[in-house]
């Protein structure tokens, strides 16, 4: 079978891959070739046909045409588990490790190294074993990561190491990771990339799917873009910007990826906040928003800018400080109940796991948090159709109709929904965690326009980010975070990526370090 | 005045869209129906039929209750002691003589309140709710013993109290009215209702349910209160029925009324709440033990005929499911 190699290094070769579900070809004749040590990068909006590629790779779905080679092998992947056999393994996005499990447990989970009595249930373990060839394993990658502790205890970038070290224990010479930096801080990020990085250096052939143009090609070697079931580009990465990438992407020029409205600034604050701490995260904050004004917050994990958030909402506690809105200080215990009952609104960032009722449908979850308004006696069924409705149409929420369960929806339409419920509930102040984690390009500058027609009615906005791009490129005013302090609080005159990272990592006082 | 025929009609619309949720229960309990006509002439006579509904009345109207629970992500397994106990505290309220209506709004308050305790103790002391029901279980069937010694408290021939369980309007008894006015009340609460919209939310996601403003602790106190008012209601017409109060009444109740409520589609994962398939789902029990005896099969056998069909009703459920999600 080695007549037609064309090239010796060639780890997997994808040929004229098409599939087609009931009329729609989800992919049409699309070539993929991977080698040794090579980070291909993958995009393509939602609906590109990346995941059914994928899907193909890891023997979900059988292709209707083409072939698939492997070591130059012509080869069909019959299902999942003849995709692991053949060294192909998929890290998602959702990790699935076992929290309360150490690191060496999840590592081994399924093939146990044991003393006696084999793979039986009743095989002993050998701890010692498991511990010395994890270890091995990953002082080869020079990771210092405790093995021990259980698996919460470890930071998102670290979990998702221990993730590919389960793929790679089991001997994945293909890896696939979808999406693995949605969860993840900067620093947690560059941790993932250094350990990829080793990967390539041992030969490890990776195909990194991912919304985060600018971290594929921070990671990449060569970049491939999906365009409605057509492959449309396929590039070394040090030929891409993310500007040629996205008009692949989208087939169109974005004139603008961050549309920054400059809405009438209001005089008065909307919001004061004074010498807020929290018992831990955050200590002595002051700052005030005004109405039309948006606020971005940056800082690493562990800043303090997520509890900060948190705190104006009534989520987490404050421990002193006050809190006045529109000129009248806040009495008593901040609760969610409240914040709601005084126009403020909370987008989390797990939109997933804190914002949707997943098994609800769009109407249910749009109508939730504002069900006195449909109340007449009782709730009203026809005027709450209506306002579903209408929302559905004014923010282009992609559904079949207002009773899909939220779950089918796709990432940036969840997130219109969740717009919908708060822009429902009329607020003054909304609070957005992380607006765009896991949206797809358009659906991103959708989101931001969303965000500008909010200040432009003039209520306000507070975004916790720790997208660059995003701070720079749609807040009127950054607030910086370092170690539960305001390190700088930037207008938009002085908004760089540089400067946010700069403050981000120091203190202001501390002398400065490296900049680009 | 127009605008509540509409209204009404978005309610029975509802209706149909849980039928097509728990499609498995329907189509078990017509089956068993259909079989239960050619194996025995006396199941489908009007006589039988109102037995039937008469002894299920009891399971059916907790079970309303314990769907709002069930739906909400929680489980009460103090259900059965708390009837037990509210019958009993009638029935002695009743022998001393004390005016009807006070020794049943007695029992309706006690009920009220043996809830609130399971809500305090799950919402605002973190208990799981598994353990802080089986915790007043046990309490309550203990206390019934101390306060009955154990001795049935019998001879409560008051025609305005035995009306309620044994009375007619028309050709209908008075309790299936009764269970049938309690079931629109539920339905009308869980569909139109800010409290329905709130269990449910709580049911699907709690996190998410806090921060659209939600005030968790204050609906599960309600919704457990509600399920201890609905659980003293049945102990009413229980004892109403049997002109007694047995100290052991509605041992197993909790277990059979879970059992109705999910053979009848509600998830115990919660968020899902199928209030009509809680009416199949105590039909079927109902029609099953009903079954059983007009067929004379040995007692014995009744638990485990009764176990099969819960597994086969929720058995199709998954099965139709698995299906549609795919």
């Amino acid at each position: 079978m080695s007549e037609t190699i064309s090239n010796n290094e060639s780890l997997l070769e994808m040929h004229e891959m098409t599939k087609r579900f009931t009329g729609v070809v989800a992919l049409d004749h699309v070539d993929l070739t991977l080698s040794r040590g090579e980070i291909l990068i993958l995009v393509g909006e939602n609906g590109a046909g990346k995941s059914t590629l994928m899907k193909i790779l890891a023997g979900v779905y059988r292709p209707d045409e083409g072939t698939i080679r492997i070591n130059g092998e012509q080869t069909e992947i019959r299902n999942p588990g003849h995709a692991k056999e053949l060294g192909i393994s998929i890290v998602f996005q959702e990790q699935a490790l076992i929290p309360d499990l150490d690191a060496i447990e999840n590592i081994f989970i399924g093939r146990e190294i044991t003393t006696t009595f084999g793979d039986s249930y009743m095989g002993v373990l050998n701890r010692r074993a498991m511990v010395n060839k994890a270890n091995a394993f990953l002082e080869a990658f020079a990771t210092d990561i405790d093995l021990t502790v259980p698996i919460r205890e470890l930071g998102l970038g670290q979990r998702q190491i221990i993730e590919i070290t389960r793929s790679l224990a089991e001997n994945a010479s293909i890896l696939i990771l979808d999406e693995p930096t949605a969860a993840l801080e900067d620093f947690e990020r560059k941790q993932l990339f250094d350990f990829l990085d080793r990967l390539r250096e041992a030969g490890i052939g990776i195909i990194y799917v991912s919304h985060d143009l600018e971290e594929c090609l921070e990671i990449g070697d060569r970049i491939m873009v999906l365009r409605d079931g057509k492959k449309v580009g396929e590039m070394a990465v040090h030929d891409a910007s993310v500007d040629s990438v996205i008009e692949m992407m989208v087939g169109r020029t974005l004139a603008e990826q961050y549309p920054k409205v400059t809405a009438s600034i209001g005089s008065d604050p909307i919001l004061q906040v004074s010498n807020l701490s929290h018992r831990k995260a955050f200590s002595n904050i002051s700052f005030s928003l005004h109405r039309g004004e948006i606020i971005g917050f940056g800082g690493l994990a562990g800043s303090g800018k997520f509890e900060l958030a948190r705190s104006l909402f009534g989520v987490e506690p404050i421990t002193a400080g006050s809190i006045e809105l529109d000129g009248k200080a806040i009495s008593g215990n901040l609760t969610p109940q409240s914040a709601i009952q005084q126009g403020i609104a909370f987008l989390p960032a797990d939109r997933k796991s804190e914002g949707l009722f997943l098994e609800h449908d769009v109407q249910y979850n749009i109508s939730i948090a504002n069900l006195k308004a449909l109340i007449k006696g009782w709730i009203r069924g026809a005027p709450e159709r209506q306002v579903a409705q209408s929302y559905v149409d004014t923010l282009d929420i992609k559904t079949p109709s207002i009773h899909q369960m939220a779950r089918h929806l796709s990432g940036g339409n969840q997130q219109k929904v969740m717009l919908a419920r708060w822009l429902f509930a009329k607020p003054k102040i909304l609070i957005f965690e992380e607006p765009t984690r896991g949206i797809d390009v358009n659906a991103k500058v959708e989101v931001y326009h969303l965000i500008g027609e909010i200040v432009k009615e003039g209520s306000a906005v507070i975004i916790v980010s720790s997208e660059l791009p995003e701070l720079e490129g749609i807040c009127d005013r950054v607030i910086v975070m370092h170690d539960g302090m305001i390190a700088a609080d930037l207008p938009r005159e002085q908004l760089s990526q540089e400067t946010i990272a700069y403050y981000a990592v120091t203190t202001s006082g501390e002398g400065p370090n490296g900049n680009h | 005045m127009g605008t509540t025929e509409p209204q009404q009609s978005g309610i029975f619309r509802n209706i149909r869209l849980d039928f097509s949720k728990g499609g498995g229960i329907v189509i078990a309990f017509l089956v068993l129906c259909m079989v239960l006509t050619i194996a025995s002439p006396r199941f489908l006579t009007a006589t039988n039929l109102l037995i039937v509904a008469r002894q299920t009345v009891f399971v059916m109207i907790i079970g309303f209750a314990m769907t709002f629970v069930i739906g909400m992500g929680g489980i009460d397994l103090s259900v059965g002691a708390t009837l037990a106990l509210c019958g009993a505290v009638t029935a002695r309220l009743l022998l001393d003589g004390v005016n009807v209506w006070v020794a049943m709004l007695a029992a309706l308050v006690l009920g009220t309140f043996i809830g609130a305790v399971n809500g305090f103790l799950i919402a605002k002391l973190g208990m799981t709710d598994f353990i802080a029901t089986l915790g007043m279980m046990s309490i309550l069937r203990g206390i019934i013993m101390v306060f009955t010694h154990g001795v049935p408290f019998f001879g409560l021939q008051i025609p305005t109290f035995q009306w309620f369980a044994q009375g007619y309007i028309g050709p209908i008894p008075v309790p299936v009215i009764i269970t049938a006015l309690l079931f629109l009340v539920c339905l009308f609460i869980l569909k139109k209702t800010r409290l329905g919209r709130f269990v449910l939310a709580i049911g699907s996601n709690q996190d998410a349910a806090r921060l659209v403003g939600i005030n968790i602790a204050e609906v599960k106190i309600i919704v457990y209160a509600f399920c201890g008012l609905m659980a003293a209601a049945s102990g009413l017409l229980l004892t109403s029925r049997l002109e007694a109060a047995m100290p052991e009444a509605g041992e197993g109740y909790e277990l059979d009324v879970i059992a109705a409520t999910v053979i009848g589609g509600t998830s115990l994962a919660g968020g899902r709440a199928n209030l009509l398939g809680t009416v199949v789902g105590a039909m079927v029990m109902g029609v099953v033990r009903n079954g059983l005896n007009l067929l004379s099969i040995n007692v014995f056998w009744h638990q485990v005929v009764i176990g099969s069909i819960i597994l086969i009703a929720v058995g199709i459920d998954q099965l139709s499911q698995r299906r549609l999600s795919r």
